[in-house]
Protein backbone atom coordinates (compact mmCIF):
# COMPACT_ATOMS: atom_id res chain seq x y z
CA UNK A 1 0.00 0.00 0.00
CA UNK A 2 1.30 3.25 -1.12
CA UNK A 3 0.68 6.73 0.55
CA UNK A 4 1.01 9.48 -2.20
CA UNK A 5 -0.45 12.29 -0.01
CA UNK A 6 1.29 14.09 2.25
CA UNK A 7 -0.73 14.43 5.49
CA UNK A 8 -0.01 18.24 5.83
CA UNK A 9 -0.53 19.15 1.99
CA UNK A 10 -3.76 17.38 2.33
CA UNK A 11 -5.32 19.09 5.03
CA UNK A 12 -4.02 22.56 3.54
CA UNK A 13 -5.67 21.50 0.14
CA UNK A 14 -9.23 20.18 1.53
CA UNK A 15 -8.83 23.74 3.38
CA UNK A 16 -8.49 25.63 0.35
CA UNK A 17 -11.15 23.76 -0.99
CA UNK A 18 -13.65 24.56 1.33
CA UNK A 19 -12.36 28.21 1.40
CA UNK A 20 -12.61 28.45 -2.83
CA UNK A 21 -15.22 25.99 -3.96
CA UNK A 22 -15.71 27.70 -7.33
CA UNK A 23 -11.79 27.49 -8.40
CA UNK A 24 -11.83 23.59 -7.20
CA UNK A 25 -15.05 22.59 -8.60
CA UNK A 26 -12.89 23.71 -12.72
CA UNK A 27 -10.60 21.01 -12.15
CA UNK A 28 -13.60 18.26 -11.91
CA UNK A 29 -15.46 20.32 -14.60
CA UNK A 30 -15.47 17.06 -16.98
CA UNK A 31 -17.20 14.70 -13.98
CA UNK A 32 -19.14 16.90 -12.04
CA UNK A 33 -21.11 18.41 -15.33
CA UNK A 34 -24.82 17.06 -15.31
CA UNK A 35 -26.08 15.40 -18.54
CA UNK A 36 -28.21 18.79 -19.29
CA UNK A 37 -24.98 20.88 -19.00
CA UNK A 38 -23.21 18.71 -21.60
CA UNK A 39 -26.15 18.59 -24.05
CA UNK A 40 -26.42 22.54 -23.51
CA UNK A 41 -22.60 22.60 -24.10
CA UNK A 42 -23.46 20.64 -27.33
CA UNK A 43 -26.13 22.44 -28.29
CA UNK A 44 -23.93 25.76 -28.30
CA UNK A 45 -21.40 24.05 -30.17
CA UNK A 46 -23.73 23.21 -32.89
CA UNK A 47 -25.19 27.00 -32.89
CA UNK A 48 -21.75 27.93 -33.23
CA UNK A 49 -20.93 25.66 -37.04
CA UNK A 50 -24.37 27.38 -37.70
CA UNK A 51 -23.37 30.46 -37.17
CA UNK A 52 -19.94 30.25 -38.37
CA UNK A 53 -22.12 28.47 -42.03
CA UNK A 54 -24.25 31.89 -41.93
CA UNK A 55 -21.28 34.65 -41.59
CA UNK A 56 -19.07 32.69 -44.34
CA UNK A 57 -22.45 32.50 -47.00
CA UNK A 58 -24.79 34.63 -46.24
CA UNK A 59 -27.06 34.56 -49.18
CA UNK A 60 -27.62 30.74 -48.52
CA UNK A 61 -29.24 30.97 -45.50
CA UNK A 62 -33.15 31.86 -46.11
CA UNK A 63 -35.31 34.16 -43.78
CA UNK A 64 -36.90 30.67 -42.49
CA UNK A 65 -34.02 29.03 -41.48
CA UNK A 66 -32.97 32.31 -39.28
CA UNK A 67 -36.69 31.83 -37.73
CA UNK A 68 -35.63 28.21 -36.89
CA UNK A 69 -32.23 29.17 -35.18
CA UNK A 70 -34.14 32.04 -33.31
CA UNK A 71 -36.71 29.56 -31.82
CA UNK A 72 -34.10 27.42 -30.63
CA UNK A 73 -32.50 30.36 -29.19
CA UNK A 74 -35.88 31.37 -27.44
CA UNK A 75 -36.28 27.58 -26.09
CA UNK A 76 -32.94 28.02 -24.29
CA UNK A 77 -34.18 31.03 -22.79
CA UNK A 78 -37.44 29.55 -21.59
CA UNK A 79 -35.41 26.60 -20.32
CA UNK A 80 -33.14 29.37 -18.09
CA UNK A 81 -29.63 28.99 -20.20
CA UNK A 82 -28.39 32.04 -21.58
CA UNK A 83 -26.91 31.80 -25.09
CA UNK A 84 -27.37 35.76 -26.80
CA UNK A 85 -27.01 33.89 -30.26
CA UNK A 86 -25.55 35.91 -33.35
CA UNK A 87 -26.93 39.43 -33.84
CA UNK A 88 -27.42 39.61 -37.58
CA UNK A 89 -29.49 35.87 -37.34
CA UNK A 90 -31.37 37.18 -34.62
CA UNK A 91 -32.35 40.24 -36.42
CA UNK A 92 -33.07 38.66 -39.71
CA UNK A 93 -35.25 36.60 -37.92
CA UNK A 94 -37.21 39.34 -36.02
CA UNK A 95 -37.94 40.87 -39.64
CA UNK A 96 -39.00 37.96 -40.49
CA UNK A 97 -41.29 37.41 -37.88
CA UNK A 98 -42.64 40.93 -38.67
CA UNK A 99 -43.13 40.53 -42.00
CA UNK A 100 -45.49 36.92 -41.34
CA UNK A 101 -48.01 39.35 -39.72
CA UNK A 102 -48.65 40.86 -43.47
CA UNK A 103 -51.88 41.07 -44.79
CA UNK A 104 -52.68 37.92 -47.52
CA UNK A 105 -52.29 38.84 -51.20
CA UNK A 106 -54.72 40.48 -52.81
CA UNK A 107 -56.33 38.42 -56.01
CA UNK A 108 -57.48 40.15 -59.15
CA UNK A 109 -60.96 39.73 -60.45
CA UNK A 110 -61.16 40.88 -63.94
CA UNK A 111 -63.79 43.05 -65.47
CA UNK A 112 -66.47 42.47 -62.49
CA UNK A 113 -64.45 44.10 -59.65
CA UNK A 114 -62.97 47.01 -62.21
CA UNK A 115 -66.96 48.26 -63.27
CA UNK A 116 -68.29 47.90 -59.52
CA UNK A 117 -65.52 50.47 -58.85
CA UNK A 118 -66.60 52.81 -62.05
CA UNK A 119 -69.93 52.64 -59.99
CA UNK A 120 -68.64 53.55 -56.63
CA UNK A 121 -66.45 56.29 -58.08
CA UNK A 122 -69.30 57.95 -59.69
CA UNK B 1 -119.07 -31.52 -112.38
CA UNK B 2 -117.83 -28.58 -111.77
CA UNK B 3 -114.54 -27.95 -110.51
CA UNK B 4 -114.03 -25.65 -107.77
CA UNK B 5 -110.86 -23.54 -107.94
CA UNK B 6 -109.47 -22.41 -104.98
CA UNK B 7 -108.81 -19.07 -105.12
CA UNK B 8 -105.67 -17.69 -104.43
CA UNK B 9 -105.75 -15.71 -100.59
CA UNK B 10 -102.47 -13.84 -100.18
CA UNK B 11 -102.93 -13.47 -95.78
CA UNK B 12 -103.04 -9.90 -94.80
CA UNK B 13 -100.06 -7.97 -94.20
CA UNK B 14 -99.44 -7.52 -90.39
CA UNK B 15 -99.36 -3.55 -89.80
CA UNK B 16 -97.64 -2.87 -86.65
CA UNK B 17 -93.88 -1.53 -85.13
CA UNK B 18 -91.30 -1.00 -87.59
CA UNK B 19 -87.51 -0.99 -86.43
CA UNK B 20 -85.43 1.67 -87.65
CA UNK B 21 -83.04 0.17 -89.81
CA UNK B 22 -79.41 1.68 -90.09
CA UNK B 23 -79.48 3.51 -93.61
CA UNK B 24 -76.37 3.61 -95.70
CA UNK B 25 -75.08 7.27 -95.66
CA UNK B 26 -75.32 9.11 -98.98
CA UNK B 27 -72.26 9.85 -100.76
CA UNK B 28 -73.33 13.78 -101.18
CA UNK B 29 -70.27 13.78 -104.02
CA UNK B 30 -72.47 11.55 -106.18
CA UNK B 31 -74.83 14.22 -105.70
CA UNK B 32 -72.06 16.61 -107.14
CA UNK B 33 -71.81 18.28 -103.46
CA UNK B 34 -68.50 18.37 -101.73
CA UNK B 35 -68.34 16.22 -98.69
CA UNK B 36 -66.71 17.85 -95.56
CA UNK B 37 -68.39 15.62 -93.00
CA UNK B 38 -66.45 12.05 -93.70
CA UNK B 39 -63.31 12.67 -91.39
CA UNK B 40 -63.76 14.97 -88.78
CA UNK B 41 -60.66 17.70 -88.47
CA UNK B 42 -58.00 17.04 -85.65
CA UNK B 43 -59.31 19.60 -82.74
CA UNK B 44 -58.41 18.97 -79.41
CA UNK B 45 -61.92 18.87 -77.38
CA UNK B 46 -61.84 21.29 -74.89
CA UNK B 47 -64.89 21.52 -71.95
CA UNK B 48 -65.99 25.04 -72.57
CA UNK B 49 -66.31 27.16 -69.03
CA UNK B 50 -69.14 26.53 -67.13
CA UNK B 51 -69.13 30.79 -65.30
CA UNK B 52 -69.03 32.52 -68.99
CA UNK B 53 -65.05 32.51 -69.19
CA UNK B 54 -61.76 30.78 -68.88
CA UNK B 55 -60.88 33.83 -66.62
CA UNK B 56 -63.74 33.74 -64.47
CA UNK B 57 -63.90 29.83 -64.22
CA UNK B 58 -60.43 30.22 -63.05
CA UNK B 59 -61.58 32.77 -60.61
CA UNK B 60 -64.20 30.04 -58.90
CA UNK B 61 -61.94 27.35 -59.08
CA UNK B 62 -59.46 29.26 -57.13
CA UNK B 63 -61.75 30.69 -54.42
CA UNK B 64 -62.69 26.66 -53.81
CA UNK B 65 -59.03 25.63 -53.88
CA UNK B 66 -59.23 23.86 -56.94
CA UNK B 67 -55.26 23.43 -58.36
CA UNK B 68 -57.43 23.16 -61.91
CA UNK B 69 -57.23 26.83 -61.58
CA UNK B 70 -53.92 27.40 -62.98
CA UNK B 71 -55.13 25.54 -66.10
CA UNK B 72 -57.91 27.75 -66.32
CA UNK B 73 -55.90 30.81 -65.86
CA UNK B 74 -53.24 29.70 -68.47
CA UNK B 75 -56.42 29.18 -70.82
CA UNK B 76 -57.69 32.84 -70.13
CA UNK B 77 -54.45 34.27 -71.41
CA UNK B 78 -53.85 32.30 -74.77
CA UNK B 79 -58.02 33.69 -75.42
CA UNK B 80 -57.32 36.84 -74.53
CA UNK B 81 -59.66 37.06 -71.28
CA UNK B 82 -58.50 39.49 -68.56
CA UNK B 83 -54.43 38.79 -69.20
CA UNK B 84 -53.13 41.01 -66.51
CA UNK B 85 -55.42 39.81 -64.39
CA UNK B 86 -54.52 35.81 -64.90
CA UNK B 87 -51.45 36.70 -64.50
CA UNK B 88 -51.57 37.99 -61.37
CA UNK B 89 -53.20 35.58 -59.92
CA UNK B 90 -51.13 33.01 -61.03
CA UNK B 91 -48.45 34.83 -59.54
CA UNK B 92 -50.19 34.68 -56.04
CA UNK B 93 -51.02 30.74 -56.95
CA UNK B 94 -47.08 30.39 -57.33
CA UNK B 95 -46.27 31.94 -53.91
CA UNK B 96 -48.80 29.99 -52.20
CA UNK B 97 -46.71 26.92 -53.54
CA UNK B 98 -43.68 28.27 -52.60
CA UNK B 99 -42.08 29.07 -56.37
CA UNK B 100 -41.25 32.89 -56.01
CA UNK B 101 -39.23 32.81 -58.82
CA UNK B 102 -42.33 32.07 -60.69
CA UNK B 103 -44.43 34.09 -58.55
CA UNK B 104 -42.28 37.18 -59.89
CA UNK B 105 -42.09 36.05 -62.98
CA UNK B 106 -45.98 35.78 -63.39
CA UNK B 107 -46.44 39.37 -61.56
CA UNK B 108 -43.90 41.16 -63.10
CA UNK B 109 -45.45 39.99 -66.45
CA UNK B 110 -48.76 41.67 -65.35
CA UNK B 111 -47.26 45.00 -64.64
CA UNK B 112 -45.67 44.57 -68.58
CA UNK B 113 -49.23 44.62 -69.68
CA UNK B 114 -50.50 46.89 -67.03
CA UNK B 115 -47.52 48.97 -64.88
CA UNK B 116 -50.53 50.47 -62.96
CA UNK B 117 -51.53 47.24 -61.90
CA UNK B 118 -52.06 47.84 -58.15
CA UNK B 119 -52.62 44.16 -56.71
CA UNK B 120 -49.44 42.87 -58.91
CA UNK B 121 -47.97 45.78 -56.91
CA UNK B 122 -49.14 44.87 -53.69
CA UNK B 123 -48.49 41.35 -54.53
CA UNK B 124 -45.03 41.98 -55.29
CA UNK B 125 -44.24 43.59 -52.18
CA UNK B 126 -45.76 40.49 -50.28
CA UNK B 127 -43.60 38.45 -52.37
CA UNK B 128 -40.26 40.11 -52.10
CA UNK B 129 -40.98 40.31 -48.24
CA UNK B 130 -40.90 37.06 -47.62
CA UNK B 131 -37.80 36.77 -50.06
CA UNK B 132 -36.60 38.94 -47.34
CA UNK B 133 -35.97 41.90 -49.71
CA UNK B 134 -37.51 44.52 -47.77
CA UNK B 135 -36.19 47.68 -49.76
CA UNK B 136 -37.98 46.47 -52.80
CA UNK B 137 -40.93 45.42 -50.87
CA UNK B 138 -41.18 48.96 -49.79
CA UNK B 139 -41.16 50.35 -53.24
CA UNK B 140 -43.97 48.09 -54.63
CA UNK B 141 -46.04 48.86 -51.10
CA UNK B 142 -45.34 52.47 -51.89
CA UNK B 143 -46.28 51.99 -55.48
CA UNK B 144 -49.35 50.25 -54.32
CA UNK B 145 -50.48 53.54 -52.33
CA UNK B 146 -50.05 55.69 -54.80
CA UNK B 147 -51.98 53.97 -57.61
CA UNK B 148 -55.00 52.26 -55.02
CA UNK B 149 -54.60 55.12 -51.99
CA UNK B 150 -58.21 53.55 -50.52
CA UNK B 151 -56.86 50.28 -50.71
CA UNK B 152 -55.77 49.88 -46.77
CA UNK B 153 -53.80 46.41 -46.67
CA UNK B 154 -50.90 48.46 -48.63
CA UNK B 155 -50.11 50.43 -45.55
CA UNK B 156 -50.31 48.06 -43.09
CA UNK B 157 -47.77 46.00 -44.89
CA UNK B 158 -45.85 49.09 -45.56
CA UNK B 159 -45.86 50.04 -41.85
CA UNK B 160 -44.41 46.21 -41.07
CA UNK B 161 -41.71 46.73 -43.33
CA UNK B 162 -40.82 50.11 -42.21
CA UNK B 163 -40.77 48.43 -38.53
CA UNK B 164 -38.60 45.94 -39.77
CA UNK B 165 -36.20 48.80 -41.85
CA UNK B 166 -36.49 50.62 -38.03
CA UNK B 167 -37.99 53.82 -39.69
CA UNK B 168 -40.40 53.62 -36.44
CA UNK B 169 -42.05 57.98 -37.20
CA UNK B 170 -42.80 56.43 -40.94
CA UNK B 171 -44.41 53.04 -39.58
CA UNK B 172 -46.76 54.87 -37.32
CA UNK B 173 -47.93 57.41 -39.95
CA UNK B 174 -48.27 54.05 -42.41
CA UNK B 175 -50.41 52.44 -39.78
CA UNK B 176 -52.33 55.39 -38.93
CA UNK B 177 -53.22 55.08 -42.06
CA UNK B 178 -54.71 51.75 -42.17
CA UNK B 179 -56.90 52.46 -39.34
CA UNK B 180 -58.11 55.76 -41.07
CA UNK B 181 -58.70 53.09 -43.89
CA UNK B 182 -59.76 50.17 -42.61
CA UNK B 183 -63.01 48.44 -41.34
CA UNK B 184 -63.17 49.20 -37.10
CA UNK B 185 -63.10 45.30 -36.98
CA UNK B 186 -59.15 45.53 -37.92
CA UNK B 187 -58.60 48.52 -35.58
CA UNK B 188 -57.53 46.27 -32.39
CA UNK B 189 -54.15 44.71 -33.74
CA UNK B 190 -53.60 48.19 -35.45
CA UNK B 191 -53.73 50.02 -32.31
CA UNK B 192 -51.67 47.60 -30.34
CA UNK B 193 -48.65 47.94 -32.70
CA UNK B 194 -48.96 52.03 -32.88
CA UNK B 195 -48.89 52.09 -28.77
CA UNK B 196 -45.83 49.60 -28.64
CA UNK B 197 -44.11 51.60 -32.24
CA UNK B 198 -44.83 54.94 -30.05
CA UNK B 199 -42.79 53.54 -27.40
CA UNK B 200 -40.23 52.50 -29.34
CA UNK B 201 -39.75 55.78 -31.16
CA UNK B 202 -39.73 57.97 -28.04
Amino acid sequence: MTKDKHPILSEHFERLKALMPDVYAKHFKEERETKNQKLFRMLKHSLGVIEAVYLQNSDNFSLSKAEEYSKIIEELKELGYTYTGQPELMNMAAKFMIMKAKKPMEKATGNIKKDNQDRQAM
Amino acid sequence: MTKVVQFPVNPPQKLGPRKARRRRRPNLEDYGQLNMFDQLPDTPIVSLPKAGSFFEEALTLDESGDASAEKYYLLAIEHDQSVEDAYCNLGILKSSQGDLSKAIDYLTLCLQKNPRHFEAHYNLGNVYSDLGNLELAKVHYELSTQIEPSYPNSYYNLGLVLISLKRYQEAIQSINKFVELAPSSEHQTANELIKTLNAIAK
